[in-house]
């Protein structure tokens, strides 16, 4: 890949070809538990902004910077109308108007000249999702994980210290998981599978067929998120969707969502908020192959391959068609965006289906080598 | 304003037009009290420096770098004399001449060539100023907050991690009391002042007030420094002179002179040194605004403005006058300075009288003075 391109595929700010694309979709920003009477500032696709709960319970995303004077809407008061500048107490409603300018004469035109940006969001399975792009909005798909009744959840985020791309390539890289995580997966360790794939409409359907029958199947849902099942050693399966969030070029916050299918409820939620870490930084372990905790694994591969991989250095084998096919996925969105289309998987219609089923599952859970029944959603 | 003005007027190194114009003035580098036996690095206007107290009491200020390989002389030891580089103990007399090689040959024609920087120094209540601009070096102005005697003087330093320009924009812009520190002046909370900005020959006199009888008097010392009158609630009222320093482009350096009476009790000064802060991390209270402690308040929102602000992307309206009239006071010094002329609020001739300011509140009907 030249330099040209990988930065065509890798930088998301406004006005970037990738940053455009990127734009078309819907992405979790914050957890809703989280946001509430006060301001909470935050970064997507490059931009800072801030959000903050209006009376109406809604969540407003607003420009981070006051367009006066350029101070930070963090230290803001949510009002019941809106969100008021600490500096000379500007206020903005929630769709980005000016509502107050204290200092100026009451009949200033500058309130109506003034308009600070302003995104929608929307709530769903305890996240807040934002969507930057043009008009018209398009839906959030009903992936099952967000949308289905029947399971409890547990919210959780971490931060990589790399771009999304690294991150969202791991999920077309099947074959990562017997080498880089060989200490959590024993049974498939150094054991080459045979990859199936399967186009969806938001993505790849992944099945791994390994030796004695051992079977992993994960969703790729584009452009950057994984539904699978996690089922390491120690650890009791568990349901997940990892929907990898592009802060800005150079940092991606991955939002997990963990779910325990139930017949019954009460179901639960439970938002544990977010983890920071320092880039490149573990506490190594013993454990006879990288020493990398099983849950820093994936973060410290891809940290190590730079902050933006250098992609016009690599060797790719046959083993990598995902990663090929999913450039292309990406190269052929890019290119729909710039000729004013839709890219891959944006829709504006529900189907009359409750929510999209992801079949994820696998096999092997335990150590054992004894396949018991898949495991699915 | 284009991105070019903005640089111009921001930025403060040595050769900047602003930093040509900025190295006019006398700035505050430091305490007596805490510049005794060791040499402390300062660094101001982009330039790293060293002070150091000889035995004598003679105070030097010269570069920090050595000129031999770079060691810092922060590391130096004070003799009788100057100060000797830890390195290889080369020494630097307060004048910048070295006096001392002891690894060259006796004689050696390098010692004449090896000369730092030295500025001139000068002491008064309790605080050490520099001057890093050409010669002839112009008087200290007598503001009244460093002469008056018979005082209880509090002094103080805090960083702000942004550029100077924010910092002093904020002390020309009255309106920001109604909203920022609307927690600590609830009488002027939200409410629209009428604000009068007159430019005098130190900078700009603000009077400001609004319509049921709450108002105050305060004033800007140009290029950056502040005289106001502090009546926070929770803080026993005084007197304030708030000297900024551009440190270098991206970090400022807030002396703070609090006045109160002595009541006939003599002069008192108190050494608070210090107060080392992080760029982002701020007092926080839940006071029903901002949550923002006193002390962080303007601190908080002038960092959140950037590390240099971007001012081509700003909406001004007409409550901002007092912002814009500093601001063409600025563009003006710079074409001064670039003119061979002086800036304004140089001070040539010496003088006896002190500079007063009528700095006060009024609350309720009644003028609040220390």
């Amino acid at each position: 890949m030249k330099p040209q391109e990988n930065e065509r595929l890798s930088r998301v700010g406004p006005g970037t070809p990738g940053g455009e694309m990127l734009r078309r979709y819907w992405w979790p920003i914050w957890f809703s538990e989280l946001v509430t009477d006060k301001p909470v500032p935050v970064r997507l696709l490059g931009e800072d902004l801030v959000l903050f709960r209006d009376a109406s319970g809604k969540v407003a995303i607003l420009d981070k910077r006051c367009p006066h004077r350029g101070a930070s809407l963090e230290f803001g008061r949510v009002e019941e109308d809106g969100l008021r500048c600490c500096y000379h107490g500007w206020k903005f409603a929630a769709d980005g108007r000016c509502i107050d300018m204290p200092a100026e004469p009451a009949d200033t035109p500058l309130k109506d000249e003034v308009r600070q940006t302003a995104y929608e969001t929307f709530e769903t399975a305890g996240l807040v999702f934002a969507y930057l792009g043009p008009d018209p909005v398009p839906l959030l798909p009903k992936f099952d994980l967000l949308f289905r009744k029947d399971c409890h959840r547990v919210l959780y985020s971490k931060e990589e210290h790399c771009n999304w791309l690294q991150r969202a390539e791991n999920g077309y890289d099947p074959h990562h998981l017997m080498a880089l995580h060989a200490p959590g997966y024993p049974q498939i360790a150094l054991q080459p599978a045979k990859i199936t794939w399967e186009k969806t409409l938001y993505g790849y359907r992944t099945q791994m067929d390994y030796p004695d029958g051992l079977v992993n199947v994960t969703q790729q849902v584009f452009p950057s998120h994984t539904r699978r099942l996690a089922a390491r050693v120690g650890n009791a399966p568990k349901h997940y969707f990892n929907l990898r969030v592009p802060v800005d070029d150079e940092l991606t916050i991955t939002f997990f969502l963990q779910a325990e299918i139930a017949e019954k409820g009460p179901y639960r939620l439970e938002t544990r908020g977010h983890a920071s870490s320092d880039r490149l930084e573990f506490d190594p372990i013993d454990d006879g192959w990288w020493g990398i905790p099983s849950h820093e694994q994936d973060r410290i591969a891809q940290e190590s391959q730079g902050v933006i991989a250098d992609r016009s250095r690599e060797f790719l084998g046959t083993s990598d068609e995902g990663i090929v096919m999913f450039r292309r996925l990406l190269t052929d969105s890019i290119k729909a965006v710039e000729e004013g289309k839709d890219p891959f998987g944006v829709i504006r219609e529900h189907g009359m289906e409750d929510y999209i089923r992801l079949d994820a599952g696998k096999n092997f859970s335990d150590g054992t080598l004894k396949p018991p029944d898949i495991i699915n959603a | 304003m284009s991105p070019e003005e903005n640089e111009r007027l921001t930025r403060v190194g040595p050769g900047t037009p602003g930093g040509n114009m900025m190295r006019r003035y006398w700035w505050p580098i430091g305490f007596t009290e805490l510049v005794t036996d060791k040499p402390f690095p300062v660094r101001i206007l982009g330039e790293d420096l060293v002070l150091f107290r000889e035995p004598g009491g003679t105070l030097g200020l010269i570069d920090k770098h050595c000129p031999h390989r770079g060691a810092s002389l922060e590391f130096g030891r004070i003799e009788e004399g100057g100060l000797r580089c830890c390195y290889h103990g080369w020494k630097f007399s307060a004048d910048g001449r070295c006096c001392d090689m002891p690894a060259e040959s006796p004689g050696s024609p390098l010692m004449a060539e090896a000369r730092l920087s030295a500025y001139k120094t000068q002491e008064v209540a309790g605080l050490i100023f520099a001057y890093l601009g050409p010669d002839p070096a112009p008087q200290l102005p007598r503001y009244d907050n460093l002469y008056r005697t018979d005082c209880i003087r509090r002094i103080g330093a805090s960083f702000e991690y942004c550029n100077w320009m924010q910092r002093a924009e904020n002390a020309v812009d009255q309106m920001h009391s109604i909203a920022l520190h609307a927690a600590v002046y609830p009488q002027f909370a939200l409410k629209r002042p009428d604000v009068d900005w007159q430019q005098t020959d130190y900078g700009v006199r603000a009077a400001f007030q609004i319509p049921d009888g709450a108002a105050k008097v305060s004033h800007f010392i140009f290029p950056s420094h502040s005289r106001y009158f502090g009546a926070r609630i929770g803080d026993e009222a005084s007197h304030n002179c708030n000297l900024r320093v551009p440190v270098d482009d991206e970090t400022t350096l807030t002396f703070f002179i609090r006045l109160r009476e002595a009541h006939g009790k003599g002069d008192q000064v108190i050494t608070a040194g210090y107060r080392d802060v992080v760029r982002g991390e701020y007092d926080r209270t839940a006071d029903g605004w901002w949550d923002l402690g006193s002390r962080d308040q303007d601190r908080a929102c002038q960092e959140s403005q950037g590390l240099i602000a971007d001012r081509s992307r700003e909406t001004l309206g007409t409550s901002d006058r007092g912002v814009i009239m500093f601001r063409r006071m600025l563009g003006d010094a710079i074409d001064s300075v670039e003119r061979g002329e002086d800036p304004p609020g140089i001070v040539r001739e010496p003088r006896d009288d002190m500079m007063t300011f009528d700095a006060h509140k009024v609350r309720d009907g009644e003028v609040i003075e220390a």
